[in-house]
This record gives structure tokens, sequence and C-alpha cells, in this order.
């Protein structure tokens, strides 16, 4: 029983990381309308800033916040300006394979000026771990769940109640339509994807946090547990993409827990393409949903 | 005019790109037909620069590795040519990138074979890319010196496959019966290995020498290159109720010591594969404090030769020297001997044959190859005691 518990407390708290990429994932997608695959580089500089500003700035968690926002967002102005702006009527492969390329370089480039080697974390949260009956939970699970949730939260309340979440909205259905009631489309649509990728960002932050180390190439395979999320979540809907990284990474800590963990992506994988076959749209309801 | 900016700045941008992915030992222009291995080499004359080829993961998810070997390399280099080089001729180092790729290193492998500038091959950084690289070498003839690679199958694959670093089986075996049965009294073990082949064929060695010393493995789990959240496995293992725990990787150790510690289970741990690694130190803080670890050399700053090195490294790379860069280090220096040795004349055959015949002691300690290539090395024992590692058995351990 207890080892049911501590299982699903990975599980859950896995899949709060994952799920946080998948909302940020899901709106860059449901926004600009093109899916990215510079999610995971953006994650790693998420992570890199807040590794500086704890070193420039020792155990300041808020500091940290802002800072690693500021680099996250100008570094989806840079994948906004270099992939997206010019391609928005032009087929999608070409937006997707500029942002397969832009992420080769941003982790290039990461290499060549963070260096190679991981670089440690700072402890900023003092670990200490609480036992409830059969549950226990450290308090850097605890955080990262609370970061998840009140994040998640928040941005559910700035695309609902918000003139700019309800432009962001209207940029995502109908592009067209939303230049006709004057919204500034292209402006709204880097700001959607500033946003993803700052939620992006502190999901880099989070994970360098809880494994304590940062390294150039931590995002490549991230991204694709991110992807994979979102599109059990329908790709363009928030909260059922959450729900998708939960149940990612739930189900893979169980899988590891019955098998071995050399197949912990083929869990992953093979629940995405069950999933996939038995509700082609994921877990959306709405059938007309934009892929 | 911002157009043409842009345009500049990108073009700017595509030539440094391109700068830093020039590692590429292909030649152009080298298309004579490939000379047999017994061949004098062309393009050697006195005078003329000894080409060597190295193989190292530059990128990728060991390019901290590849550093590594890249620092160390150039550093015996450069020693060697300011003592005037050998026999009067520059030593220079083709360091090509393989990425830690299998297919990419055997690739490199034989773009160096094909290039009859290059006398001799050092690489690569894994076990599995030595090995993809061992057959295109051995049809090539052309020695193939392998720093790190400690797989007991790289060396018997071919006659021109050398290794330096004894194999990971007689490391593991030895941390087994010595490390966790002797030293730390632990009568059960759970064993975190990486699935490669360094991970399967030292978990392999670890479980015959705690057959040999009655040692229990109660958990076992082996989990993918790359894997980053260890928490499920712990959990598992954890269930095991273990007495010790080993640890058998070379990248992803830090990360499962800060994950058991961060679930608040305060098992003593011994790290396999890793040596007297001052990022793990670094990585982990004080939770890895009493954590247990085999190495073959440690760097100490108040010894003469080992001093020097680490000092030297550490400013050239930015981080702590591992034994894997006195291995690098080492291998160099032995292969630029057995190309001194060839006088004039130097060709990949003779490089093989005197690089055989290789005997005496260097950095990490003696080096004499057995039969067929590899050396059998003595293991130290040591412990990390407030943020250092501290020698606590000797290399006679196993005799007491």
């Amino acid at each position: 029983m207890q080892y049911i518990v501590d299982q699903l407390i990975n599980g859950i708290c896995q899949g709060a990381i994952y799920a946080l990429m998948a909302i940020g994932y899901s709106v860059v997608a449901g926004i600009t309308g093109m899916v990215t695959f510079t999610h995971g580089e953006v994650m790693m500089i998420g992570a890199f800033a807040a590794y500086y500003s704890f070193l420039l700035a020792g155990n300041n968690i808020f500091l940290g916040l802002l800072f690693y926002f500021g680099a996250s967002w100008l570094l989806g102005v840079a994948v906004y300006k270099i992939c997206y702006e010019k391609f928005l009527n032009s087929p999608r492969h070409i937006s997707l394979i500029c942002t397969v390329g832009f992420s080769m370089v941003v982790k290039n480039l990461a290499q060549i000026c963070f260096g190679a080697n991981r670089k440690p974390m700072l402890n900023i949260i003092d670990n200490r771990v609480f036992t409830l009956g059969p549950v226990t939970i450290n308090l850097l699970q605890i955080v990262i769940l609370t970061v998840v949730v009140v994040l998640a939260v928040l941005l559910s309340l700035y695309m609902s109640k918000t003139r700019g979440g309800i432009a962001l909205r209207a940029v995502s259905q109908e592009k067209t339509a939303a230049y006709m009631v004057g919204i500034n489309v292209k402006r709204t649509a880097m700001i959607g994807n500033c946003i993803g990728c700052g939620i992006g960002g502190v999901a880099g932050m989070l994970m360098a946090i809880y494994y304590q180390t940062c390294y150039a190439t931590m995002g490549s395979m991230l991204s694709m547990k991110a992807f994979s999320s979102s599109i059990l979540g329908g790709m363009t809907d928030t909260r059922l993409s959450a729900l998708g990284g939960l149940c990612i990474g739930i189900i893979e800590n169980f899988g590891i827990s019955f098998s071995s963990a050399s197949f912990r992506d083929a869990f992953a994988f093979c629940f995405l393409i069950l999933v996939l076959i038995i509700r082609p749209q994921g877990f959306a309801v709405k059938k007309g949903a934009r892929p | 005019m911002k157009k043409r900016i842009s345009l500049i700045l990108a073009l700017v941008m595509a030539v440094y790109l391109l700068s830093a992915c020039t590692s590429n030992p292909a030649q152009e222009g080298s298309n004579s037909p490939n000379s047999n291995s017994s061949d004098s080499v062309p393009g050697t004359s006195p005078a003329e620069p000894v080409h060597v080829g190295v193989l190292a993961p530059l990128t990728g998810s060991m390019a901290e590795y590849g550093t590594t070997f890249e620092v160390a390399m150039k550093m015996k280099a450069e020693e060697i040519n300011a003592a005037g080089g050998i026999n009067g001729r520059e030593l220079v180092l083709e360091i090509a990138d393989s990425k830690g790729d299998q297919n990419q290193s055997a690739e490199l492998a034989s773009r160096f074979a094909e290039d009859d500038k290059i006398v001799a091959i050092l690489g690569d950084f894994t076990s599995g890319c030595s090995m993809a690289a061992a057959p295109v070498c051995d049809e090539a003839g052309i020695v193939l010196l392998a720093p790190t690679g400690s797989n007991a199958a790289f060396a018997p694959m071919s006659d021109y496959a050398f290794s330096i670093s004894g194999r990971a089986s007689a490391e593991s075996s030895y941390a087994a019966q010595y490390a966790i049965k002797k030293y730390a009294e632990a009568d059960s073990v759970a064993v975190f290995y990486l699935n490669s082949d360094y991970g399967v064929s030292a978990f392999e060695a670890f479980k015959e020498g705690a057959g040999l010393s009655g040692l229990e493995i109660c958990f076992a789990e082996s989990y993918a290159d790359g894997e980053t959240d260890f928490s499920a496995l712990i959990t598992k293992a954890r269930a095991a109720s273990p007495d010790h725990v080993a640890i058998i990787d070379q990248g992803s150790t830090s990360n499962i010591i800060n994950s058991i510690r961060g679930a608040g289970w305060d098992v003593p741990i011994t790290m396999i594969g890793i040596s007297t690694n001052t990022q793990v130190i670094s990585l982990c803080g004080e939770n890895c404090e009493g954590t247990l670890c085999t190495a073959t050399v440690n760097f100490n700053a108040g010894d003469p030769v080992t001093g020097r090195f680490l000092e030297e490294f550490t400013t050239r790379a930015g981080f702590g020297p591992t034994q894997m860069a006195g291995y690098a280090y080492d291998s160099v220096a032995i292969l630029a001997e057995a190309i001194a040795a060839c006088g004039d004349d130097i060709t990949r055959d003779a490089i093989r044959d005197n690089l055989a015949k290789t005997e005496g002691s260097y950095l990490t300690g003696p080096i004499a190859f057995t039969e067929i290539g590899d050396i059998v090395r003595t293991y130290l024992i040591y412990q990390i005691e407030n943020g250092e590692y501290v020698l606590k058995c000797d290399y006679d351990y196993a005799n007491q």
C-alpha cells in the first residue's frame, strides 16, 4: 500500500512538471496555430536563467522567477520573429521545420556559451520530508505541485476574464475574424507565444530545482513528452493538456514500478498511441476542435 | 537598411556556427587510394608534423567527457611539442566530434583510416563507440587506442585495439567485494546501472564479485541513457530494504544520489565507474557525504606530479579532472613513445608493434599491455568527507 502511494506521488509530481510544459506548449500551439519544437530549449534557457540568477542574487526564488520569465519571454519573441511572423499564412510545415532548426541553434549555442558540463543548481528550498499516514512527500514536491496549480489557475483566469486573454482566444479561434474586430493579430500572437514560452521557462526552472542540475541538452526528450501530453489534450486546450501530462507522468511511474525503468518512454508513448487509436481527438470533447 | 543589417547578422551567425562544426577530419584532396597497412605512410617525411586522429564526443549528452579528452590530450601534446616533438617532428591531434554516437564514431574512424596522413587513432570515449570503430580500424590496420574503453570485449576485437583504463568488469567486481562487502560491511545491496555496453558488462562483473564474497543483490535495475527522473526506481529499491546502494553510471550518478537523499533515504552509497569525480561533489553537496568510490588515481594538490596536472587541467577546462582525464593524457604519452620508437620510418604497423611493447609508469600508474591489448589495474577506495575525497584503502587492501 505504502509502495503504491509513494509511486503515485512520484507519478503525480513528475506528471505536474509534464503538465506545466504541456500547458505552455498548448498555449503556443493554440494561439499561433503552429507546432513548435523549440519548447525544450525554452525550458533549458529558463533553467539556466534561474541558475545564473540564483548564483548572482542568492536564494531568492521571486527574483529567480522574474529573471527566468524575462529570459524565456525574450526567447519567445525571437522564436516568434524568426519562425512564425513571416509564415503565419504559409503552409504549416515551413514554420515547423524552422522551429526544429532554431532549437538546434539554441541548443548548440547554449553548449558553447554555458559549457557542456552539468551545472549544480543551488539548494534554494530546504528539503524536508513530511509523513502523513501512508503518504510521504517532500517539500520540493509540494512546491512544484503548488506552483503548477497556481499558474494553471492564473492562466485560466487571464484567458477567460481579461481583455488581453479574450483577444488571445479570438486570435486562436479565427485570425481573419480577429483582424476584422480590430485586434492586432501579429502582436497578440506574439504575446501568446511569449506567455507559452514563459510558462515553459517555469517548467524548466522547476525541473532544474527538482533534479538539482541543469545542462544544455536537458530539453530535447522533455519537449517530446510535452508534445505528447498536449496531443493527448487535443493540442490547444490547456486544461486537458495538463491532464494529459499528469496521466503520462503517472502511467510512466506505475509502468516502471511493475517492470523496468528502461521502458519508461515505451510506456509513455504506447499510452499515447493507444489513446489516439481509441480517441483520435485526445481527451478533447469537441470534435471540431482545431488541431 | 534594417533588412541589410539583419542579413549581415544572419551571415555572421551562420559563419560562426559553421566554424564551430569544422572539427571534421575529412581532408579534401586526399584522394590517393587507401594505403596498405604495411606501406610506409606517405606525406610524413621528417620535419613534417605527425598527425593523430582523435574521436571524442565534443557535443551531445556526453560533451563534458569530450571536453575532458580534448583538454587532457592537448595538454600532453603541447608538452611533447615543447620538448622537441616526436624525433623533432610536431605532434598534431586532429580531433573529430563523434557526438557519443556509434554510427558517427565508426564513420569518422573510417575517414581517419582513409586519410594517409593519420598514423593512429585515439578514442572514443564510450566503450560502445570504441567498439563500433574497432572493426573499421582492424580492417585498415590502424591503431585504435581507447583511453576509457573499459568493456572487456573491446580489446579482444582486434590486434589494433588497445585500452588503458583496465576492464570495467575488474573495477565493479572489486567494488562489490572490497568496497561494499569488506569495507562497508553490507550484506545486501541494491544496484542501479546504466543500460549501455559499459553498464551491462560492469553489472555482470559486479554480480560475479558479489557472488564470490557472499553479498546479496536484493534489487537490480537498469535505466536508459538520458533518464532524468529516478523517483520511481528509488521507491522500488527502497521497498527491498537493502543495506547499501551501488550506482554504476557515468552521467546520472549525481542525479540518483540527490534523488535518494531527496526522498529522505539515508542508505550508504557506492559509486562505480565515475572515480573521484569532483563534479559529483559540486552537484550533490551535502547529499554525497560518506559516499564511497573506487579509483585508480587521485589528483592530490600536494603531490608534485598529479598536483601539477590537477592545477593545469582545472585552469584549462574550468572543472577538476577525473581519472578519465589521466587516461586521456597517458594515452597520448604512450602513443607518442610508440611513434618515436619507429624512428624515421613511421608506419601504422610499426606503431602497433611498439605500442604493444609499452612498459612504464605514467600519471595513472604502471601501464603494460596484456596479450589482447588491455591492462590490469589495481584500485583505491575513497570516501567523501567534508566535500573531499579521502583515501580509505590503498592498493593492497584486497590482500589484507
